[in-house]
This record gives structure tokens, sequence and C-alpha cells, in this order.
């Protein structure tokens, strides 16, 4: 018992300083991928922010796969990130790169076949206490693509709002959870007689304030917006991406922004990490990233962007990224390297060198 | 000047809810020529879709077109031959249009010579759109047998090549594929090629990109470009992200309410916006917001036409409403010759008003935002 409550602080006051348990985890994984093939190299895990102990949320060589029958598909693999404390995070890519995923893992909705994801420096992912789980549950936080699909079509607002609150017992009587709710919903631009309406009566935009409405309330020190906006008209979207940056800036949370739209995440974001194939290709400062982007991939992803000028898109010259073009031998393997301070790209040793050419002539 | 393809005048389309009769299209002219592609932009629930389901006839069984009259070729498409409709069996209203001069009435038969054949439309899901029980191919031949009423031989030949024009990779074997089995971006280059079977003389693109990723919406807008090359057809391309039709539009179209409020050729719509909504369509661009100050954005919601709309729809929302605007609906004004808007600020009577600085240096920013994606600009 006294384990628990141990490791439950932990958690909570983030106590835990060094990435010990971390690195424990990692080993007994090293050693059984040696019993089983003698010549496993282990991977290099290192992390991407100068102090580690900034990272909320770290990954350390993690791996998701789902099996289909016999067929074990890896959607993610060799997955190193630090989230750091404070932060937007923009994670970047095309549907089925595998960015929702990464999502859900951190809210272990997905399971982790391999590595480790770590909150506070305390391992959340695999086999954990109950406790911990709890915690996690009520820290961890998540605003859904579809804001028609997400909330409950039988429920009313009030309900699908305190549903968390109610689940964790965080108010004393009816009245503070009302008070509470009425606070969320102003906070949210929403009055308080929408609270006795059902889901359908709202529109999109006042839907997904809804959704913003019941993270929120959780008062979450980490939130996973997995592509909040994508749904709504353009016109709604400044409207609820304003919306998460208050939030954000009030309540001093981390965010982690997942979207297929870099000029979306660029305004909102103060790192983007572009990831293709459920592999990082690129980690860097926003204004870095749309200065000097490195990765064919990510510079493909720049040139789709349309811009509302009809002379400059008369002109425009789309890039297809071919994940071919990159002729990696097996002594020459790619991995993510900084190649400018906080400016990761995953590159062999034969492309490192070409575009720190880049970097050095634009310099 | 060049006759117009299809030529809306007046149109007003009524739905009936909740026992009421609602006017969701209050009075639309518009006309769109041979060849051009025209873009209709507005947030949902501006009427866009609505207005273009009324050129094939399929508005909603509770919908029905009160005025107006769309004319293509010879027929008068907002003539419906005669449509009976009974509110939960108190009164029964029948729609028939007696008025003998002027050309007939549309009958279900009339209906299917167009619907597909001359004008087709491409809709937002593809998922949706196509039938998840019967393979790709099945779905396409279906149309060639239907409407050029070739044998299943053939119809699977020009499937095929149907397949390989919308550059659906090993076409023949994914002639038996079901939808499931191909990806977002795939299943609707599909409905493309299903439109493609008729050759159609107008293509309608129902918002095609909206559930795609931005690369994939790319090759999707310019496969949708490079076809009508081919092909010459006009397309009508309804969207609300004015980003996506600085590509494709010739002319542009903004729908507000019910309304159209603004019409141009991109250009004037870009480079000389003049309606309030417009300016606000635009400076809500992602692409154009600087880093640090919040995005600017649309307040409150788009009208809901339960109660009557008094004056000018956006006047509850825009900034620079001016008094006139809650009382009493503007005219169309003439700013040039291809360009009109819907607002009182162009009255003379009107004060000036100072445009929002996003509008003021509209250009200097989207050069910025080219320069910082990569692309090349004119200096």
């Amino acid at each position: 018992m006294s384990k628990v409550i141990n490791h439950y602080n932990r958690l909570n006051y983030g106590t835990v300083k060094d990435e010990s348990l971390i690195n424990k985890i990692l080993d007994a994984e090293y050693e059984k991928d040696l019993k089983k093939d003698p010549q496993y190299v282990k991977s290099k895990v290192q992390g991407q922010l100068k102090n580690p102990d900034d990272a909320i949320v770290k990954f350390r060589d993690v791996r998701i796969s789902f099996k289909m029958g016999p067929v074990e598909r890896i959607v993610v693999d060799h997955l190193n990130l630090d989230i750091k404390r404070g932060e937007i995070l923009g994670l970047v890519g095309e549907s089925g790169s595998g960015k929702t995923t990464i999502g859900r893992a951190i809210n272990r909705i997905n399971d982790v076949t391999k590595g480790v994801i770590a909150y506070n420096n305390v391992p959340i992912s695999g086999k954990i206490e109950h406790a911990i789980e709890r915690e996690i549950k009520t820290k961890v936080q998540m605003v859904f693509q579809d804001p028609s699909a997400s909330l409950n079509e039988r429920a009313n607002v009030d309900y699908i709002i305190s549903e968390g609150l109610r689940a964790f017992h965080l108010y004393h009587d009816e009245q503070d959870r009302l008070n509470k709710v009425m606070a969320m919903i102003e906070q949210v631009g929403l009055r308080p007689e929408h609270l006795k309406r059902f889901p359908h009566e709202f529109s999109g935009g006042q839907r997904q304030r809804i959704g913003i409405a019941r993270c929120m309330i959780m008062n979450p020190e980490f939130v996973i917006a997995d592509e909040p906006i994508s749904a709504l008209d353009v016109s709604i979207r400044a409207q609820v991406l304003n919306l998460i940056k208050d939030f954000k800036e009030r309540h001093n949370m981390t965010v982690l922004f997942i979207a297929h739209d870099l000029s979306v995440v660029k305004y909102i974001s103060d790192r983007i990490a572009v990831i293709f194939a459920g592999k990082i290709v690129e980690l860097a400062p926003a204004q870095e990233m749309f200065d000097y982007p490195l990765h064919p991939y990510t510079i493909a992803l720049l040139s789709a962007i349309p811009i509302p000028d009809p002379k400059i898109e008369s002109k425009k010259k789309i890039q297809v990224y071919n994940p071919q073009m990159h002729q990696y031998t097996k002594d020459d393997l790619p991995e993510l390297v900084e190649i400018r301070p906080g400016h990761f790209v995953r590159a062999n040793k034969k492309e490192l060198a070409e575009y720190q050419k880049v970097l050095g002539g634009k310099k | 000047m060049e006759k117009p393809i299809i030529s809306v005048k007046d149109l007003i389309v009524g739905f009936y809810t909740h026992g009421k009769k609602v006017d969701v299209i209050r009075g639309v002219s518009l006309n769109v020529y041979r060849g051009e592609t025209l873009a209709i932009v507005g947030e949902s629930g501006s009427g866009k879709s609505v207005f273009t389901k009324t050129f094939t006839g399929m508005l909603d069984a509770n919908g029905y077109i009160k005025q107006g009259e769309i004319l293509f070729d010879d027929m008068d498409l907002a003539k419906v031959a005669k449509k009976s409709r009974s509110l939960k069996g108190k009164e029964k209203i029948v729609l028939e249009n007696k008025d003998s001069n002027g050309p007939k009435p549309m009958s279900k038969k009339d209906w299917l010579k167009i619907r597909g054949k001359r004008i087709a439309t491409i809709f937002q899901d593809p998922m949706t759109s196509l039938n998840p029980l019967f393979s790709i191919g099945f779905q396409i031949s279906e149309v060639l047998i239907k409407h050029h009423h070739m044998t299943r031989k053939q119809a699977k030949e020009e499937a095929i090549k149907l397949l390989e024009k919308v550059k659906i990779p090993d076409a023949a074997r994914r002639y038996r594929d079901f939808p499931f089995q191909y990806s977002g971006g795939m299943r609707q280059r599909v409905v493309i090629a299903i439109a493609l079977a008729c050759r159609p003389e107008i293509l309608i693109c129902d918002e095609p990109t909206t559930a795609l990723d931005v690369t994939v919406q790319n090759q999707i807008l310019d496969l949708i470009k490079e076809l009508q090359q081919e092909y010459k057809w006009t397309t009508i391309f309804i969207t609300h992200d004015l980003g996506v039709v600085a590509n494709v539009a010739s002319r542009i179209a903004v729908m507000y309410g019910g309304q159209i409020v603004e019409y141009g050729t991109s250009e004037d719509i870009f480079y000389r916006p003049a309606h309030p909504y417009t300016w606000a369509l635009l400076s809500s661009l992602p692409q154009l917001g600087v880093k640090g100050e919040p995005l600017s954005y649309i307040p409150g919601n788009p009208p809901t036409f339960s109660s009557e709309i008094i004056g000018d729809a956006y006047a509850p929302r825009n900034k620079y409403a001016l008094k006139i605007d809650f009382l009493k609906e503007s005219p169309m004004f003439q700013i040039s010759e291809t360009h009109f808007a819907k607002t009182w600020l162009l009255d003379p009577r009107a004060p000036k008003i100072e445009k929002p600085v996003v509008i003021q240096e509209l250009t200097k920013r989207m050069a910025a935002a080219a320069k910082e994606l990569k692309r090349e600009v004119e200096e």
C-alpha cells in the first residue's frame, strides 16, 4: 500500500527527477530482444530537450502495433519525443501516419507494444498501478475531431460536461458541481440556458465548444487536441483555435495539437513535429520549421498549403513526396539528428551532409 | 455577351419544417457560362448546397421552388411537373405550374436525361456517395450501361479506362475492389470517374476536398482542373474555404443567408473585395494569421431562417453595419463590369469606412505567406 501511495505522490508532484524507472524498463526490453536475436543492437534513445526535466511527456523507443489476425501491423515505431511542459506541440502528418495513435497512446486508449511512455518521469505505458491510471485519466484530457460523433446524442449538455466530474467525484455537492459547469460554459462562450439542450440543437462550432468545455472542466495538465478544427468551417476554425490558445495561456496547460494542415499548426504551436508513416521526420520550433524546412516530406506539406491569391496559385507546383527517394543502406541507416539547436531531422549521414549544405547556403 | 449555359433568375427555395414554411434561398440570380469554373463560397447553412441541388432536381422531399426560373438550354429546371405533399394530413399542397407559355415543366423522365448525364455532382464524403456493397467496377459500369446502353463487356473496358484517367494505379485489378479497400483520396477519384462516365456538360463539386488531407486535396483539385481542360465541361465548385478556390476558380460568388452577397472574377474577390462578409472570410484564413496575434474570426452564428430576416442578413455579425442594414436590404451594386456586391457601403451616401488591416495589406501578406511556403513570387 505504501508503495502505491509513494508512486501516486510521485506522479502528483513530479518528485521523480531521474529517468531510472524508464531506463530500467528499456533495459529489460533490450535483454528480451537480445535473447530472441543475438545480433540485436540497442537503439539510441535520447531526449530532445536541453533539460530533460522540462518534459511532461516522454516517448522512449515506443512501438505501437495492431494485430489483425495473425498479422501484426506496426503503426508507430522507434518513437522518441519529448513534450515540454507548458508548450503547444503540433503533430502534423497525413491520415494513416499514426498521429492519432500517438495521442491515444498517452491516454492509454491504445496499448504500447514496446518502449515506454512516461508522464513526469513516471512510466504510464503497459501494466501500471490502478491509482496512476486513475490519475492519468483525470490529468490528460482529449478534444476530438468530429464534434457530432464525440458527444452523446442522448445526453444533455449539462450531463456531457459534468460526466468527468461525476466519474472522479471532483465536487462536494450538487450545487458545487452546477457552479463549476456554469463557470465553464461561460468560459467557452455558451450561455447557461444551453445546459438543458441536446447536442443536435447546436451548430458545429458550438458543439466543438461543448467538447472543449468537457475537456477543460477536469482542469487537465495535458490536453490532446486531435484535429479539433478539421471538421469545422474556416470562419469558425479561428474561434476554436483562439479558445484553445486562451485556455492554454490561462491555465498553463501543455497541448498536443494534432492536425494535417501545417498552416493551422504554425499559427498555434510552439514546436512542430512532422510525422510520416509512424516516424518523426522533422521536429523544430514553429518559425524555424517554416524558415528552414529540410526533409522533403515537410517541403511537400508546405507546398500543399493553398494561398488565397490567384496569381501565386496559378504558378504553383506541388511537390510530391516519394518515400523511395531516400537511398538508405544497411550500414547508413537514418536517425533523428539535431542539425541546429532544437531542430531535428531524420536523415542518414549522406543526407545530413546535404542538409547542412542547404542550411549553410541560407544563413 | 456570351450566352450562359445556366441562367438563374430570382430563385426562391423554401422548406417545410416544423409545420412552417421557411425560405432558405432568398432571391438568387446568377449566370454560369460555358467552360468557366464558378466557385460558390459560404459558411455552412448559407444555402450554397441547396442552391446547386435545384439544378439536378435533388431537393429534399420537404423542399420546393417557390419562385424563379433556372434556364438550361430550352428547359426551365425550376418548373416541377407536379408535386404534392401533405403536411401531417392537415392540408395538401399541390405545386403545379399551370401557365402554358414558356418552357415545358420538368417531369421525372425529363430529370433522368439531365441528372448525372448532363449535370453531374461530386459530393463531399466519398464514403457515403459510394455504395459499400458493390464493387467499384460495378458502380462505374452501371452508369455506362444505363446512360450509354453499353454491354457489360464494353462497360468494363470503358470503366477501366476511366479509372486510369483518374490516375488509379493498377486499374484492372482494382476494378473488382470494394470502396472500403480504397483510401479517402482514391474514393474521391472513383466518384470523379463515375461523374466522367457520362461526359457531363456541368460538373457540380460539392465540397469535394473537405474530408481530405491537404496534400490529397491538392491532387484532387489538380485532377479536376486537368480533366476539365480535356473534357471542356463547366465546373461549379462549392466550398467554405476561400484558400482553396484561388487555385481553381475563374469566377467566385460569395453566399450568405441564402443570398449572393458578392460576385466577380477571382481577381475581383481576392484583390478588391467589397463586402464586409468577404473581408471577414478572407481575414479569418489561418494562412494569413500573424503569430502571437489572435486570429480574426466572424462572431456569432449564421442566420437560422426560423424568424424572418429584416434588412441585411449579415448585419448582426457585421462590425461595419450601418443603421440602414438593420432596416432595409441593400440592392446589388455594380462595381465594375464583372464585379457586383450587395452592401450599403457602396451607396454614394454611405460613410467612408476603413477596410480591416488584413484586407488592406492582403497582397503583401499573401506574398509573405507564399515566400514562407517556399513558392516563387514575382517581385
